[in-house]
């Protein structure tokens, strides 16, 4: 397990693989021309594969055309090499062009949503394959072009079919270190928590289109490698190899070999490249084989080959070990500290005025104004359907108010701020369902988002500023210490609404909104949750706090907001609204059938 | 000037089987959160069934809504066992896309495998043609557009006015009040796929008996027709039905007076700009993923 | 965890390549040639849209082999032709050649399939390996030139024979010729060459090109521009599909214009997509007819019926069967011991070889291609049928 998480050994590592392969294939003797030939072609293949197999893993975009890329790199080391360019310089060369072509077009389809970037990419092949056969001089056309002798730097001579294997091991060793580097990084951890909540990792900062066109132009520079190792290997340059067939193909490597693992990668490119080889002389069972492999293992093995395997042969007793921990994780040190070390916008207050909404025709929110001061509790309470989720929504940017008097945070002002922006001006939230990173542990999760806070705790001069570090005291300080290192769909619901209100701490929340945190807690839970949110409250945390579990907002809240079909109804202390009849009638009779419901 | 005339006009008859493609896309992806790549490979299968058949002495009218019948039932079939099992959820809509290319995968090699892969004459259901302003053009193509634009109706009237209709129409914005309303989203689904691939069986009926019928010819018009999706938007039917017969004559005009070597290209063109200029298509809505 | 999943892997990838590696190569005078076999190679689409062509051109190349192999082989050696699929990609195509050359160690490649799939095949198998490769399905100009050692060609290249088709439509006296070509390189490159044959024979004659976007089913616009140029003769140079639509369209349109095209349009598929539309249609073909009463056409027939049950006479096996009798001949010919060397020799030793199939052929060190004779054919009464002397695409 250590070696997981060590990234500089995994690099060492994967850099062993790749000598020891080259040594068997090259020098050993062991080897002939011909399977010398099919780990080479392995082995581009898993580089492009990589490039799909790492884009579906850690950001859920499943690209269908990435042969695009894998083109520009291979063209480009004919035309390059032509040029005179040693093969040192075109492997950059292409990687970046890949990558700004592929930044740019993720842009376009990541504004939308993940599935166009499946759309676009399909259409983006079939443009490419069109270009490829048309553009004569670039490409040798319909005809293909023969790939000439490469000058290199390092070897001192042009290279050509010969290096194949050395160029083709270097080109995935590197592609390789450059995926772990990455993806098991801050970067990945960024794209995973996206890629399982993409509506929360915007309250925590994160920018998903960026991101998503980020990963799309790594992915895309990793296709070029591939690319640029295939027109060495082969020696001969045609169309065919990047039609739509071929693109498909990768997805099949993907699929069976798994997503986000290289040795799924691996896995997945000897499966494309090992059945025509077995299927020998049998015509059209190819086809059959990839097509139905594809089904059957997103059916059955729905994490690909490789992962299974590593899954059963590791995970098993993970699931019994968590549910040992949950039980009564200690707290420790006072919240108030914890609050003073680590969150950068402490007593802002928070101030709505006139918010209105309205969905089609019917008006979600009209003319709505709570204010909360500075380190204070304010509850807001209302039958289901009254608003109160979609205020929230309001202010965290998901939904666009019709019209606003003000949305303050302190002095900054909220309106047509991105959602991503609204954490730096202190503004965090939880969710109802917690809504989790799902792929990541709490403890990554925490330290990832962490990392969004690091220049306003710097600019706001607290001693914590490290990433870890705080990720690490609020563990503590919230008694996540023994779930850290599991993934939230092993936690019981109570310890997933506490990691949620740590991760909005983790982003640097110095006023909180909290979606229904008591619904769905049991006593035990209820009342660990409700120590905290008071510690809260008294180490200057500003709280707006909404929920059906009203005993518990009366308890906590100094004054309290009814809402009603979009309205405030009522507004006072936790005695008034306990005697007022507007709200008695309005709510109560509900409240009492929802608390039954929920308990 | 009689160019372009006759370019739209064609155009047009092209388009009708993008649109029904387009449409068949649409209602399958508000429905089950599918994108189905397979759906013009159900198509030329439903039609490959409908040439047996042929073969085997029924009419040729009969046949064509026999392959309705194959096509509809083919989908079912392909939503219940391939599609149902996944579950539900955003994170699944592209394995949902992926599991389907590799069904189409699957269709392409059987078909190649059953009825060969080399070109097969179809039968037109109308044979002959007439002249319309001096441009001869094929009455099967005037059939295809009529037959669209009656599909095109029926699934507007379905949608519209059928209380069921209605209903599909209400679960595809809001899932949770259908299941809350006790509707039955298995039968949702397979009305869905049943309409969408019927539509695609259409489209490929009249493609093949306008040129002929092999196992590979849905690859152009599925294309075309995902651009045509791309224009009107995901989520929108009418978009869907004007994308695709923009795209027709789109491609059909820019074949012409621009380059008839880069047609992908242009059409590929005109979906990034698409995309730059309205994300959603220019009839579609943002679909808010949910909180 | 991963650590060892990589070393395992490796391990298994170590294992496998020392297996494959050391399997024992039989006793071998010379690459793939022992006492009573002979081993050859190639690769063919049999999947895909191109498996077309692909699955027929295979199964009349075994048929001819097979046939052999019954009489007892050639110098008592049986033909073993191992063939892959390449599925009409040159990535794979080159893996089959190292797995060919390297691994089953054949003496020749011999009708491999595919113009682009066989020259990404070259760097490897003809210029660094030296194996030859005989008579492949495709070709271009540029692979002859300059000459490539071991690289012999059958077909008539397209590039000539458009330039026969120019000159045959001016024998028989147009005067506005109009090439229609599908729209893509390769295409264009064929169509730009019936100019001069046209001219060759008829200094006043016309020429006009005309690109169609590949794929384009409908052909209303396209036949009403045809008839505004007011052409006499037609020369087509597309997909299969297309000529049938064109040709659809014109007789649709009542337009009365004799229609050309060349050999891939010779087949059996024109006349069944076809029907009444493509009455008249010329074409010259590689070969004489499948259908014809040839002896050679009814041992095809027979031997087809034969070793290939599955399979309908038509021109693409028929090629192949005919393409696989060349190669016999020249191996029956070869000097012993049988080498690459002999085998070469063999053929450039061939001087208007008549397979009764092909035109008589003739091959020399200097000359890679042996077919140089088109017979021209004409669709009648839903046949194809010879009509004329062959033309040779040499003498202008």
């Amino acid at each position: 397990m250590k070696l997981a998480s060590n990234r500089p050994a995994r690099a060492a590592l994967i850099a062993l693989c790749g000598l020891l392969t080259w040594l068997v294939v090259v020098h050993s003797g062991l080897v002939g021309d011909y399977v010398g030939f099919v780990v080479v072609a392995i082995a581009y293949f898993a580089v492009v594969t990589m490039a799909v197999s790492m884009l579906a893993g850690y950001c859920g975009i499943w690209p269908i055309g990435h042969t695009a890329f894998t083109a520009t790199g291979a063209y480009l080391t004919v035309n390059l090499g032509l040029a005179g360019l040693p093969i040192e310089a075109i492997v950059p060369i292409a990687v970046v062009t890949a990558a700004v072509i592929g930044y740019l077009l993720g842009m376009t389809a990541g504004r939308f949503s993940i599935l166009y970037f499946g759309l676009l990419t399909l259409a983006l092949s079939l443009a490419a394959f069109e270009v490829i056969g048309r553009w004569d001089q670039f490409t040798g056309g319909e005809h293909g072009i023969v790939v000439p002798a490469i000058p290199s730097l390092l070897a001192g001579r042009p290279i050509g079919l010969t290096d194949a294997t050395g160029f083709t091991l270097i080109v995935a060793t590197v592609a390789f270190m450059a995926v772990d580097l990455v993806c098991r990084g801050p970067v990945g951890r960024r794209w995973l928590a996206i890629k399982s909540q993409r509506i929360a990792s915007m309250a925590c900062g994160f920018v998903p289109p960026r991101e998503n066109a980020t990963a799309f132009g790594f992915s895309a520079g990793l296709a070029a490698m591939s690319g640029c190792a295939m027109a060495i290997a082969i020696g001969y340059l045609d169309p065919e190899g990047f039609s739509l067939n071929a693109g498909v193909t990768m997805l099949v490597a993907t699929v069976v070999g798994g997503t986000g693992s290289i040795l799924g990668a691996i896995f997945g490119a000897a499966f494309i490249v090992g059945v025509p080889e077995l299927a020998r002389g049998t015509s059209n069972v190819a086809p059959f084989i990839y097509g139905g492999a594809m089904i059957l293992v997103l059916l059955f093995l729905r994490k690909g080959v490789v992962p299974s395997i590593i899954e059963l042969l590791s995970g098993g007793s993970r699931g019994a070990r968590m549910k040992a921990a949950g039980q009564g994780a200690a707290r420790g040190g006072d919240l108030a500290a914890l609050v003073a070390d680590v969150l950068p916008n402490r007593g802002s207050d928070l101030v709505i005025e006139d918010v209105s909404v309205a969905f089609g025709g019917v008006k979600a929110l009209q003319n709505v104004s709570i204010t909360v001061p500075a380190g204070r509790a304010i509850g807001l309470i209302g039958p289901n359907g009254s608003g109160k989720t979609t205020l929230l929504n309001v202010l965290s940017g998901f939904v666009k108010p019709k019209s606003v008097g003000t949305l303050k945070v302190g002095s900054v002002d909220l309106q047509g701020l991105a959602p991503w922006v609204r954490i730096e001006a202190g503004f965090g939230r939880t969710f109802q369902h917690a809504e989790l990173f799902g792929e990541l542990t709490i403890r990554d999760a925490l330290r990832v988002v962490a990392r969004q806070g690091r220049a306003s705790r710097l600019a706001a001069g607290r001693t914590l500023v490290d990433a870890d570090a705080v990720a690490e005291r609020i563990i503590a300080g919230l008694g996540l210490g023994e779930v850290a290192d599991s993934k939230p769909h092993f936690l019981p619901f109570g310890i997933q609404k506490v990691a949620d209100i740590a991760r909005a701490l983790a982003g640097g929340a110095g006023v909180l909104a909290l979606d229904e945190p008591f619904s769905g807690l049991d006593a035990d839970e209820s009342a660990k949750l409700r120590a905290i949110l008071r510690e809260l409250r008294q180490a200057g945390v500003t709280i707006l706090i909404i929920d059906h579990v009203v005993h518990e907002i009366f308890d906590l809240a100094e004054s309290v907001y009814v809402l009603d079909f979009g309205s405030v109804i009522a507004h006072g202390t936790p005695a008034e609204i306990r005697a007022n009849p507007k709200v008695r009638e309005a709510y109560f009779g509900i409240t009492e059938t929802a608390e039954a419901q929920h308990a | 000037m009689g160019d372009i005339i006759s370019l739209i006009i064609s155009g047009i008859a092209n388009g009708s089987a993008y649109a029904l493609l387009a449409l068949g896309i649409v209602i399958i992806f508000r429905s089950t959160d599918t994108v189905n790549f397979a759906i013009g490979d159900t198509g030329t299968l439903a039609t490959f069934a409908a040439l047996s058949a042929i073969a085997a002495g029924v009419p040729i009218a009969a046949a064509f809504f026999l392959a309705i019948a194959v096509a509809g039932v083919v989908g079912i079939a392909a939503e219940r066992l391939l599609i149902r099992p996944l579950g539900h959820g955003q994170h699944l809509l592209f394995v949902a896309l992926v599991i389907t290319i590799g069904l189409g995968l699957v269709m392409q090699a059987g078909m190649g495998a059953f009825w060969g892969n080399t070109p097969k004459p179809f039968p037109p259901l109308v044979p002959g043609w007439i002249q319309v302003a001096g441009v001869a053009i094929s009455l099967n193509k005037i059939a295809a557009t009529v037959f669209a634009l009656i599909a095109m109706g029926f699934v507007a009237w379905f949608f519209g006015y059928m209380p069921f209709g209605i209903a599909m129409r209400a679960s595809a914005e809001d899932p949770l009040a259908a299941r809350m309303l006790g509707l039955n989203t298995g039968r949702i689904a397979s009305i869905a796929w049943f309409l969408g691939c019927g539509l695609a069986a259409i489209a490929m009926f009249f493609l093949a008996a306008e040129s002929s019928l092999n196992p590979h010819i849905a690859h152009s018009p599925l294309f075309r027709a995902f651009a045509g999706v791309f224009l009107g938007g995901l989520t929108s039917m009418p978009g869907a039905v004007i994308g695709g017969f923009a795209i027709g004559v789109l491609d059909n005009i820019a074949g012409h007076y621009i380059s008839a070597n880069y047609r992908d290209t242009i059409v590929f063109t005109v979906i990034v700009v698409v995309l730059f200029v309205r994300p959603a298509g220019f009839l579609g809505s943002i679909r808010k993923e949910r909180v | 965890m991963a650590s060892f999943g990589k070393a395992a892997s490796l391990a298994l990838a170590a294992a496998l390549s020392i297996g494959l590696a050391t399997l024992p190569a039989s006793a071998e005078d010379a690459p793939g040639v022992t006492p009573d076999s002979v081993k050859i190679g190639s690769w063919v689409a049999l999947s895909g849209p191109v498996a077309v062509y692909g699955v027929p051109l295979r199964a009349g190349v075994q048929s001819y082999f097979d046939l052999v192999n019954d009489r007892g082989g050639i110098n008592g050696r049986k033909i073993e032709w191992i063939v892959e699929d390449n599925a009409y990609n040159p990535q794979q195509t080159v893996a089959i050649a190292r797995k060919l050359i390297s691994s089953d160690n054949v003496l020749a490649l011999v009708v491999p399939h595919g113009t682009g799939q066989s020259a990404a095949a070259f760097p490897y198998a003809i210029d660094q390996q030296k194996v030859p490769m005989l008579l492949p399905y495709g070709g271009a100009k540029d692979w002859y030139d300059p000459l490539k050692p071991g690289l012999l060609g059958l077909h008539v290249l397209y590039e000539d024979q458009a330039a026969a088709i120019g000159r045959w439509a001016a024998q028989d006296g147009h005067k506005k010729v109009l090439v229609i070509y599908g729209a893509n390189a390769a295409f264009e490159n064929v169509a730009n060459h019936v100019e001069p044959g046209v001219k060759a024979l008829s200094q006043d004659a016309s020429v006009e090109l005309l690109p169609v976007k590949i794929g384009t089913t409908d052909y209303g616009p396209i036949v009403l521009d045809i008839m505004n140029r007011k052409p006499d003769a037609i020369v087509c140079i597309q997909l299969l599909q297309e000529i049938v639509l064109l040709s659809k369209g014109l007789k649709q349109q009542g337009a009365d214009i004799q229609v050309y095209s060349y050999a891939p349009t010779v087949g059996q598929a024109t006349i069944d997509l076809g029907g009444e539309f493509v009455e008249g249609l010329k074409a010259p073909s590689l070969t004489n007819s499948p259908f014809s009463d040839h002896p050679a056409a009814q041992e095809y027939r027979e031997a087809l019926a034969k070793y290939a049950p599955g399979e309908k006479p038509d021109f693409v096996s028929y090629l192949g069967f005919g393409a696989a009798k060349i190669f016999a001949e020249a191996l029956s010919k070869a000097q012993e011991p049988l080498t690459r060397e002999s085998l070469l020799g063999a053929f450039h030793a061939m001087q208007g070889y008549d397979s009764g199939i092909f035109p008589p052929v003739t091959f020399a060190q200097e000359r890679p291609l042996g077919g140089h004779l088109l017979q021209p054919m004409q669709v009648k009464d839903g046949k194809w049928v010879e009509v004329g002397d062959v033309i040779d695409v040499n003498q202008f």
